[in-house]
């Protein structure tokens, strides 16, 4: 039954099939050509992938993302970053670095941050003659903190995926997500004396006190996010609505940028986008279960550990396969269907549920920047009008930065679990 | 044709206007949650329950909207190579025909899964006037209007299928 499901699997994928299509035929086609079952189980199966209130954070973090960069937030997280970062060699870039940083910790996308911070600075930096190839690969690049940095759908996904705490991934979140953009800047750095971009000038004490006041209150929302689930006074999903609450309360009474037919639209928009992933995890709930009652993971186990039961080179080997995955197939896909084939390997070593987690969002991240379809290039490339192909070499030196680093929390597990297990929860 | 094609437009918007509500629902719902948790002490039974339902409805008529606009997940770099307009479209139709089989397969057994559970009056742990074969039913339709869709999109191939044909005449 394997090989029809996995054949079946990819050649719909050639086809161009929608992946969450691809899924469930494949399944279908394995269940019929090899087994007694009902096909009625894979009914139950789809329905049973999204009967899950901890999923319903994701539809709500991605409503509480969209009404705070509709709401003016962007804008205003530029400002603040500029006041800090502005003043080095290559200014802008790291403005975009930090306020992605910033951005992260409102919205759980890394495309939505690349395109939320992209569309505000790659413009100015274009002007500024940085080269438009370096702007998009820069924006492109720290889009992708935005998957690491709390709140995250795809943490979320993985949570439910393994049973994993989803607070604790959060956590986990933290330390990778800062190191991401401090690499980041220090390439953007490198990049910018070699090319001889300029600095901005110096923002006064006044002047960056006012952006603070300015993008407050957009701050103190991953504060109520983290704060409530970690207090206990929220559980994720309704963490993610008090986000919601606190976007349309700040969005249309204090910013002033929103209204009833603006709120409409995002909802929509939510709605509609939510609903991509959602169909997505259902059908890949009926692909996982003809997985598991094949017993493939337990397979690839064995197959694994008679290699090697070195958690280390294990997960540079789990790590190398999520980098090409991840290369072609979306992150919410990636996780869905990775997780399940590689976490009984995970368990059977005794890593660190978490830390795996971390390690894998952070993995797949960097596919969203590799070549030739990172989501995260495709949005930079649109905002910034320059050929794939160019932007696949000038983002080269943060692909291979990212990935240095990736070893690093390979070899030192504690960068990532230092949060989560001194919070003891 | 057209006149499916204008049924489809308009189901679509439909459609869109119903997720649009029972997001919002969704959310108001578990907001009241957490209102009444801590600002009335009074933990609210069904909320949870409640905003699932709709939770499920949402994504599988939203799902049917994102058939309507080319939205889902795809991987188009391997079929975009073929230069040749009239295989592409061939296999872009081959690939609509696969969804298809899938999709009726879930509207067909969804329906009888729909049909078994209201047989056995089964209803929601929380609401007991709720029958849950209505939140069961949320598969099968919203497979049936993305069987519409992708029945639209499928046409727009054998269009593309027969017009070269009709040159050479």
């Amino acid at each position: 039954m394997g090989p029809t499901l996995f054949m079946s699997f990819f050649a719909c994928v050639l086809l161009g099939v929608p992946i969450a299509i691809a899924l469930g035929l494949s399944s279908m086609i394995a269940l019929l050509f090899h087994s007694h079952v009902p096909i009625m189980v894979l009914v139950q199966k789809t329905y049973g992938g999204v009967d899950s209130f901890t999923l319903m954070a994701i539809p709500f973090f991605i409503l509480a993302g969209n009404i705070m960069s509709f709401g003016g937030v962007s804008a205003r997280l530029v400002a603040l970053a500029s006041c800090f970062f502005g003043r080095f060699s290559g200014g802008l870039a790291h403005v975009t670095t930090a306020a992605c940083t910033f951005f992260g910790a409102i919205s759980g996308s890394a495309p939505a941050t690349t395109a939320a911070i992209g569309s505000v600075l790659i413009p100015p930096m274009k002007e500024k003659g940085y080269s438009k190839e370096f702007s998009a690969a820069c924006a492109a690049a720290s889009g992708t903190i935005g998957l690491l940095i709390p709140p995250s759908i795809t943490m979320v996904l993985y949570g439910v995926v393994t049973g994993s705490s989803v607070g604790k991934l959060f956590l986990g979140g933290i330390i990778p997500g800062l190191l991401m953009s401090i690499t980041l800047m220090i390439i953007n750095y490198r990049l910018a004396k070699k090319n001889g971009y300029g600095k901005e000038a110096p923002v006064g004490l006044a002047d960056t006190w006012k952006a603070f006041n300015r993008a407050s209150l957009a701050l103190i929302m991953p504060l109520i996010i983290l704060g409530g689930i970690y207090g206990g006074i929220f559980t994720p999903t309704e963490a993610a609505v008090v986000a919601v609450a606190y976007g349309l309360i700040v969005g249309v009474f204090i910013y002033r940028e929103l209204d009833g037919a603006k709120v409409y639209q995002v909802v929509l928009n939510t709605a509609k986008s939510s609903a991509i992933i959602m169909f997505l995890v259902a059908t890949a709930h009926c692909f996982s279960y003809l997985l598991a009652s094949e017993q493939i993971p337990q397979a690839l186990t064995d197959l694994m550990l008679s290699f090697t039961r070195e958690p280390t080179i294990l997960l540079i080997l789990i790590c190398i396969s999520l980098l090409i995955v991840g290369t072609f197939l979306d992150n919410a896909v990636a996780v869905v269907l990775m997780t399940p084939i590689f976490f009984p390997v995970i368990e059977s070593v005794g890593i660190d549920p978490v830390f795996f987690g971390v390690l894998l969002v952070f993995t797949l991240s960097i596919g969203q920047i590799t070549p030739p379809v990172g989501l995260c290039l495709f949005v930079a490339c649109n905002i910034s009008d320059v050929k794939i192909e160019k932007l696949s070499v000038t983002v080269l030196p943060y692909l291979i930065a990212l990935m240095v680093l990736m070893l690093l929390f390979i070899f030192f597990p504690q960068i990532v679990l230092f949060i989560p297990q001194s919070m003891a929860l | 044709m057209e006149l499916l094609r204008s049924f489809n437009t308009i189901v679509n918007s439909i459609l869109s206007k119903v997720i649009t509500v029972g997001f919002m629902l969704m959310t108001v719902i578990i907001f009241f949650q957490i209102i009444f948790r801590y600002a009335l002490h009074e933990s609210l039974s069904w909320s949870e329950e409640l905003a699932r339902y709709f939770f499920i409805w949402v994504t599988f008529l939203g799902a049917s909207v994102a058939f309507h606009e080319r939205t889902h997940i795809n991987v188009d770099l391997f079929i975009n190579y073929i230069k040749n307009a009239r295989v592409r479209a061939a296999l872009f139709l081959f690939g609509d025909l696969l969804s298809l089989s899938f999709l009726m397969m879930l509207v067909v057994e969804g329906i009888s899964v729909a049909i078994r559970v209201f047989k056995l009056d089964q209803v929601s742990a929380s609401m007991d006037f709720l029958p849950i074969g209505l939140i069961y039913l949320a598969v099968p339709l919203g497979c049936l209007f993305m069987t519409l869709n992708i029945i639209m999109h499928a046409g727009s191939h054998v269009r593309e299928l027969l017009k070269p044909a009709e040159e050479g005449e």
